[in-house]
């Protein structure tokens, strides 16, 4: 249980099976569960950060969200929020902050 | 030397530590002959302005520097003296300077003092680099509880709860038992002995052991010390996380006190020069701020020395202020009295002896007014009031056992991560344990918004207690009730109970003291508190070792007698704030308790810094 965090620590995509599979061992299921996670998001970062040209890397699943928005990718945001089960209010938190923060007040309003 | 360490009527007189720790250095440095130069890890400059003044190297002919990786020793010195703790990360820096001085000048000898205690991997570290011959002496400097006030002795060791907790380093807890039993030297044998908490116990253990090498400390007399009070850090972990709302501990929180000293961008204070009786603390003042390399920032000494801030420091907030105007407004009738028809006789005596003091206590209202102004200001920001409204929730035992909406929302705003697990941590120590469902679901909501990184701290939080899954005692809502920690009807002005240092909220060592206090208190409270983490133990120290009872019996009875204030050692063990020091001097002032407190700890800590050592190991 205490050794995965000096592997963790790389950071690397190639490390969190790895890491996965310890912390499966250590019978920490959910932080298996979310190294899992993380390694589906950085694929789905690659393919997204070519497709619209931005950077996606080393965000997070909240971050990579926030970025689609503010690129307008609402169908692309809607989709990582079901594919990790992201809860609606956190969902609805972000889509406020970066209509506001872009002053959409319209789009806004229509919420 | 240090006026402020001599409080009036203190039965334990800390001048005779400051003066101990002190003695000791200069006899260092005196078996070093020749003209010396002093290096002082950064670390280490705080604490030795706690038990020295700059004049004391000044007459030496002895000059002090900072250690930085490139250090440029003047050229004719002989002996080269670090100053440092014992941290392994150092050595190279050291080995750096031998190699680059042993061109420049040869001849020349180092040496070090480590404080508290020497390491062996230090050492052997310099044996690696190759550099371990050109050092001469390499001693200790045994500086485990160094003054900060009258009534407070701290290690200075900020990450003592990580390094025992998280990394299993006991050599804090080693350090304190030292520090015990250098305090006994000093100041008498402590006859009676009571603690809580596993880690408490272990050091009085390492004391009990180390005092048996010395017979001495037994066969004396009772000490100035009538109780010694072990309490553990782990035994109340809600406590450094609330926030503060004296007068110091918001200081604290906000700013930082260290070493007695607060730092504040200089521009907020009216540039007043040097004034006649503001304590003459001002050559020491700038001699540290040219070794932090800080000239842009004012720096301002915070003890009891200060006759407006040792009023201040323990008050609840609310009540500075008022209490803040009320001075202005008696300093400012003084001051225009004397416009009035005088002869020259009074003007004169006035001029003489009265002016300069209102020049003084005009100059401190006018600093402390200026805090007090910056305070107000972040204590009225909403962050502030909606943090402290959820806390005070979780208090109370509002819903927690739900996921809070409010983490929920600051989660999602991305707000700083120490903002959140500190709310987090006190929800969890407030339901005494998370359901398992409710922990993974705020790890859950960390890790999609702050990163995989996250599950480092969390793993480092849950190794240190600070979130767990729930037991089956409910401790603190038991405890709540027991020992009645929260207060309905509370006071913050004029406060009758210690409650008033988080508003409502007592911190549970203050109470643990406080009800100890009483007539067989140990023995009611030990079956109270017997849900919460770690041993509760007692002990006795009798005049010699095995006879036990019968002569503590006597000089309990002897102190009674003479109706002088018990002295109480109150040790943590990983650290306390100031919330909890302000609720035990509370204590100390109230008549009917007639006790004086003598506070011990490894750090003051806040709740920042508190939550900040978990975190240390990710960055």
């Amino acid at each position: 249980y205490h050794f995965q965090n000096a592997i963790e620590t790389e950071g690397l995509e190639s490390n969190l099976s790895m890491i996965g599979n310890a912390y499966a061992q250590g019978r920490c299921t959910l932080e298996a569960e979310l190294c899992a996670d993380t390694s589906r998001l950085i694929k789905l970062q690659k393919t997204l950060s070519t497709k619209y040209n931005v950077s996606l890397s080393g965000l997070s699943i909240h971050e990579t969200i926030h970025e689609l928005l503010l690129i307008g990718e609402l169908k692309e945001a809607e989709r990582i929020r079901s594919d990790f089960k992201v809860p609606d209010r956190r969902f609805w938190w972000l889509r406020i902050l970066t209509l506001s923060s872009q002053h959409k007040w319209e789009e806004l309003d229509k919420l | 030397m240090f006026p402020h360490l001599k409080g009036h009527g203190q039965r334990v007189n800390l001048q005779l530590l400051q003066e101990a720790a002190c003695r000791e250095l200069v006899q260092q440095l005196e078996r070093i002959e020749g003209s010396k130069v002093i290096v002082l890890d950064e670390t280490m400059i705080g604490p030795l302005d706690l038990v020295t003044r700059p004049k004391l190297f000044a007459d030496r002919g002895i000059r002090l520097l900072a250690l930085k990786p490139e250090l440029h020793l003047p050229r004719e010195v002989a002996n080269v003296v670090y100053v440092m703790r014992p941290r392994v990360a150092l050595m190279e820096q050291l080995a750096a300077h031998v190699k680059a001085g042993g061109r420049a000048a040869a001849g020349r000898q180092y040496h070090i003092l480590f404080a508290p205690r020497r390491s062996c991997l230090c050492v052997s570290q310099l044996e690696v680099s190759g550099v371990l011959g050109s050092f001469g002496h390499i001693e200790e400097l045994a500086w485990n509880y160094l003054p900060l006030d009258v009534d407070l002795v701290s290690m200075e060791m900020p990450n003592a709860f990580r390094d025992v907790s998280v990394d299993g380093d006991t050599s804090s807890l080693y350090q304190a038992a030292v520090g015990l039993v250098q305090l006994q030297r000093l100041y008498g044998r402590i006859p009676k002995i009571y603690g809580k908490g596993e880690f408490a116990h272990r050091v009085w253990e390492h004391a009990k052991q180390l005092g048996r090498d010395e017979r001495t400390l037994y066969n004396g007399d009772k000490g100035v010390v009538d109780q010694l009070i072990l309490l553990d850090r782990s035994i109340d972990l809600l406590s450094p996380l609330a926030t503060q709302l004296t007068y110091e501990g918001l200081i604290d929180e906000f700013y930082g006190i260290r070493q007695n000293k607060l730092t504040l961008p200089a521009e907020n204070f009216p540039s007043d020069g040097a004034l006649p009786g503001g304590g003459g603390s001002g050559p020491r003042v700038e001699e540290s701020q040219s070794l932090l390399g800080d000239s842009e920032k004012k720096t301002i000494l915070l003890h009891s020395g200060e006759q407006l801030y040792a009023e201040l420091r323990n008050k609840h907030f609310n009540e500075v202020t008022k209490l803040l105007a009320r001075k202005a407004r008696e300093i400012h009738v003084q001051m225009h009295a004397t416009s009035q028809d005088k002869s020259v006789q009074e003007i004169k005596s006035f001029v003489e002896n009265l002016l300069p003091q209102l020049m003084a206590q005009k100059k401190a209202t006018s600093e402390h007014t200026a805090i007090a102004g910056l305070l107000h200001e972040q204590v009225n920001a909403v962050r502030f009031a909606d943090d402290l409204a959820a806390e005070q929730e979780f208090m109370v035992c509002a819903d927690i056992d739900k996921p809070s909406a409010y983490i929920e929302d600051l989660i999602a705003c991305r707000v700083e991560l120490n903002r959140v697990l500190r709310l987090i941590c006190m929800q969890c120590h407030a339901a005494s344990g998370f359901k398992e469902k409710l922990l993974n679901h705020y790890k859950r909501e960390l890790v999609h918004v702050y990163g995989l990184e996250v599950l480092l701290t969390i793993s480092n939080l849950e190794k240190s207690g600070l979130l767990h899954l729930q037991t089956e005692s409910r401790a603190y809502s038991v405890l709540r009730k027991t020992l009645h920690l929260t207060v309905d009807d509370n006071v913050e002005i004029e406060p009758k109970d210690v409650s008033y240092v988080h508003s409502f909220y007592a911190p549970l060592t203050a109470r643990v003291v406080e009800h100890s206090l009483k007539p067989l208190g140990w023995q009611t409270l030990k079956s109270q508190i017997n849900n919460l983490p770690g041993p509760t133990f007692e002990d006795f120290q009798a005049q010699l070792v095995g006879i036990g009872g019968r002569h503590t019996v006597t000089t309990v009875s002897e102190g009674s007698l003479l109706n002088v204030p018990r002295v109480v050692l109150v040790c943590f063990v990983g650290g306390c704030t100031f919330a909890e020091i302000a609720a035990l001097r509370f204590l100390a002032a109230q008549e009917d308790n007639n006790v004086e407190f003598l506070i011990a700890t490894t750090k003051v800590v806040n709740k920042h810094s508190f939550l900040a050592q978990p975190d240390e190991l990710v960055r």
